[in-house]
């Protein structure tokens, strides 16, 4: 990267801002809202307030020491140091590196976002029977164990990052890592009662679609706001984004349709996430023709991953593993394959642009990732369980989330 | 002449404002009962159309001192403010009120009492003069609704079996969307219309997000103390409280002040929701008193306290920098706009309800304001 005088440049300012809230909207209302919809009745807030309170909880742990720890002063390239604990440093100059059009502080709170919806992923994992209080924990402790050494890996100067390893909005960072967090809290929790033998149909579908419309719309912050600024590449990741979501929607509703006769419209919605999540890693370094090919094998191989779910046994209740795991993993990969220099001069070139390194390094990032997300969440699941227990008792999962765990209905 | 990125923060932060109605309407909507969830909704949005209006014939006129129809840059986005603060007053009078009444409400209270808050505090009138700092509606909007919202409230009377049978919320789930779209468009009110440097703009952004999530985390865990359980209208509330309480004070805080400015507002809102309300016993429908009133005069008075020119230069410092006039200064603003939205509303009451009815029928509360006001259900 050429060396860059910091200077704040208002257009880029503006777009990271506006690129913040919009990933904001992601996450409420359009996450909380996305499993709201998919859950059975009686769990509907419970599983809002998932989403709701890792959003505040998150944006707290932040600014005390989160950002630090992601993107502070590298340590040996696994962390970064406490130095900017509190935001010491973090003021509305610019750094160097990250963003060196913008206030630090419109950085920060980029990233905070980022952390916010990544946990907020995995939640899908284990609607309708998590404790609440189990969820704060796992969630505080997920966020600091797992999410800020990712983010440092990738983003922060780690290891990863050095070894050139890219990922342009976080394939890695952040679907990688929740959707194999999600498998093992799925593993670990075990299934809904009465799963496989009651019909669990989604409560409100209507919601879900809506949701649908907002991930969409503010995945555009999310991945052209990567770019931490308003140019070029912004405008690539734009174009990407769109282009990945529409064939995955086209191509998930194309092979649904064959398969079973008829295309769902969840499935069709569910393709265009899958599509989304996918992208991500590449929005930046790929062009719109690379970015069909990769929303086609999103649409694939999300679905295929879904109808294989019941033979593997694991109860994911709403498809975190199938679209956010599976994407991120094809994802970063699809970067290592398609990604090319013409398109952006900072990125890398692909294997398909005859640069195997730079493949090896993707395949790398995703091991590491996976493995360390998996067997972390692991452990912290573990300790949750010896703390607060994770579970909710079976009559209380029969009243749902809502009542039990926080004294209210959702309709009346 | 604005820069050309001037002019886009303005633009956007004035389409972020104007989502905020929408999050209003559906926030109250999900709170009401079935019979009434159309009438609610619909209440912003004609407040929305009512104001706009008023506004470009004489409120900003009485507010900046332009002349009516001048093109000013921050027109369109003063009326979106001014838009919001008529929004808020409704959910206190909801369930009950007729749809004319209020329709003349509007218009008047836009030109006697929001219009010269904005004088008094934005367009150089005394409060400004005096140096008191309302960043981007505090007390103009917030102090103004609220007490707005409790003295009509009190006037026109508590719903029919109001303490006495259950009033449960309809559609909990949109009042989450609701708050969660409030949350986003009050980013809008990251200097807005202020055409301050993006520096602030970014300054005032941190502050947002950190009030709010503060002071959900704040009601939410209160409420598991006292009650043994946390609420998730409780928790989307204590956000709401906290994006009320920033709100004159985003541009001129730290982050970690902002941070206490939020647990501050999720505590004293929790308190006056839930304890005060009923010991005074009025029926403030939506608590719109207990958020934006008390948010409101909590983040004016926190802003006398936590303001710092070492986060913006064109601010002030407050008590705890070594200040304490501008402590005493936004004191008298609060208690002056406290006064003012007060008094006016009463008057403006007492006077409106000589000439239309302020409520609507016994028989037409029991049916319902959808059938009886408007003619139609909202579900089949």
């Amino acid at each position: 990267m050429n060396p860059v005088i910091p200077q704040i440049d208002p257009a880029d300012t503006a777009w990271v801002l506006i690129a913040s809230v919009l990933v904001l909207v992601m996450i409420v209302p359009g996450l909380a809202l996305f499993y709201g919809g998919l859950v059975r009745s009686k769990n509907v807030l419970g599983t809002i307030m998932h989403s709701f309170v890792i959003l505040c909880v998150v944006s707290l742990l932040w600014i005390l020491f989160g950002y630090s720890l992601a993107f502070g002063p590298d340590k040996w390239g696994l962390i970064g140091g406490l130095e900017w604990a509190g935001l010491r440093d973090v003021g509305l100059s610019p750094h160097p590196v990250y963003g060196p059009t913008i206030p630090h502080q419109a950085f920060m709170i980029f990233q905070m976002m980022f952390a916010a919806i990544t946990p907020a992923l995995i939640t899908g994992a284990f609607a309708e029977r998590m404790k609440f209080s189990a969820l704060l924990l796992f969630s505080v402790l997920w966020a600091v164990a797992i999410y800020c050494p990712i983010a440092h890996w990738l983003w922060g100067g780690g290891w990863l990052n050095k070894l050139g390893a890219l990922d342009f909005a976080g394939g890695a960072v952040v679907h990688i890592s929740s959707g194999v967090s999600a498998l093992v809290c799925a593993y670990v929790l075990g299934k809904r009662q009465g799963y496989g033998a009651e019909y669990m149909a989604p409560h409100n579908l209507p919601m879900v679609l809506l949701a649908t419309g907002l991930l969409w719309t503010g995945w555009f912050g999310f991945n052209a706001g990567s770019a931490l600024g308003a140019n070029a590449i912004a405008v690539t990741a734009f174009l990407s984004t769109h282009t990945a979501a529409v064939t995955a929607a086209l191509a998930w509703m194309a092979i649904e349709w064959v398969h079973r006769g008829t295309p769902t419209v969840l499935g069709i919605a569910s393709g265009a996430v899958a599509g989304l999540a996918t992208v991500t890693p590449g929005a930046g370094y790929v062009g719109p023709f690379s970015a069909m090919v990769i929303g086609l094998a999103a649409g694939g191989l999300s679905y295929a991953a879904i109808m294989r779910k019941g033979r593997f046994g694991y109860g994911d209740s709403l498809d975190v593993v199938g679209i956010h795991g599976v994407g991120g993993v094809f994802g970063i990969l699809a970067t290592g394959v398609l990604a090319s220099k013409a398109v952006n001069p900072d990125g890398a070139d692909g294997l398909l642009h005859g640069n195997a390194g730079f493949f090896g390094a993707q395949m790398l990032a995703t091991l590491a990732v996976a493995l360390f997300a998996g067997l972390g969440t692991y452990l912290i699941l573990k300790l949750v369980n010896r703390l607060v227990g994770l579970r909710i008792s079976p009559e209380e999962e029969r009243m749902g989330l809502d009542l039990s765990q926080h004294n209210e209905r959702a309709y009346s | 002449m604005l820069r050309s990125d001037q002019t886009l923060w303005l633009l956007v932060s004035t389409v972020l404002v104007m989502l905020t109605l929408p999050g209003v309407a559906l926030f109250y909507g999900g709170m009401v009962r079935r019979k009434n969830v159309l009438n609610t909704m619909g209440m912003p949005l004609l407040a929305l159309a009512v104001v706009s209006l008023a506004w470009l014939c004489f409120g900003d006129a009485l507010a900046f001192g332009r002349s009516p129809g001048s093109p000013v840059p921050q027109l369109a986005y003063q009326t979106m403010a001014a838009a919001l603060a008529l929004a808020l007053v409704t959910g206190a009078l909801v369930e009950r009120m007729k749809v004319l009444f209020f329709l003349v409400f509007g218009f008047l209270w836009t030109a006697l009492v929001y219009g010269p808050l904005a004088r008094w505090l934005w367009g150089g009138g005394w409060l400004a003069n005096l140096g008191a700092l309302d960043f981007a509606g505090g007390a103009v909007i917030h102090v103004s609704a609220g007490v707005t919202a409790l003295v009509a409230a009190v006037m026109i009377g508590p719903r029919k079996g109001y303490g006495r049978v259950e009033m449960t919320p309809n559609h909990l789930p949109f009042s989450f969307c609701g708050a969660g779209l409030m949350w986003v468009g009050w980013f809008g009110f990251a200097a807005g219309a202020a055409l301050a440097p993006m520096t602030t703009v970014t300054g005032a952004f941190v502050a947002i997000q950190m009030s709010a999530a503060a002071a959900a985390l704040t009601w939410m865990a209160v409420e598991w103390l006292q009650r043994d359980k946390p609420t998730a209208l409780g928790t989307v509330s204590g956000a709401v409280a906290g994006l009320v309480a920033i709100t004159p004070a985003a541009g001129y805080v730290s982050p970690f002040s902002a941070v206490v400015i939020g647990v501050g507002a999720g505590g004293l809102c929790y308190m006056v929701v839930n304890y005060v309300k009923l010991i005074l016993g009025y029926d403030d429908s939506l608590d719109v008193f207990g958020m934006h009133g008390v948010g409101g005069t909590w983040g004016m008075i926190a802003t006398g306290l936590f303001a710092s020119t070492t986060v913006n230069p064109e601010g002030s410092d407050g008590l705890f920098y070594g200040y304490p006039y501008q402590f005493f200064a936004q004191v008298v603003a609060v208690v002056f706009v406290w006064a003012f939205a007060g008094t006016v509303t009463f008057l403006l009451v007492k006077g409106l309800a000589l000439f239309v009815r302020p409520r609507v029928d016994p028989d037409a509360e029991i049916a319902g304001l959808d059938i009886t006001e408007h003619g139609e259900k909202a579900y089949s």
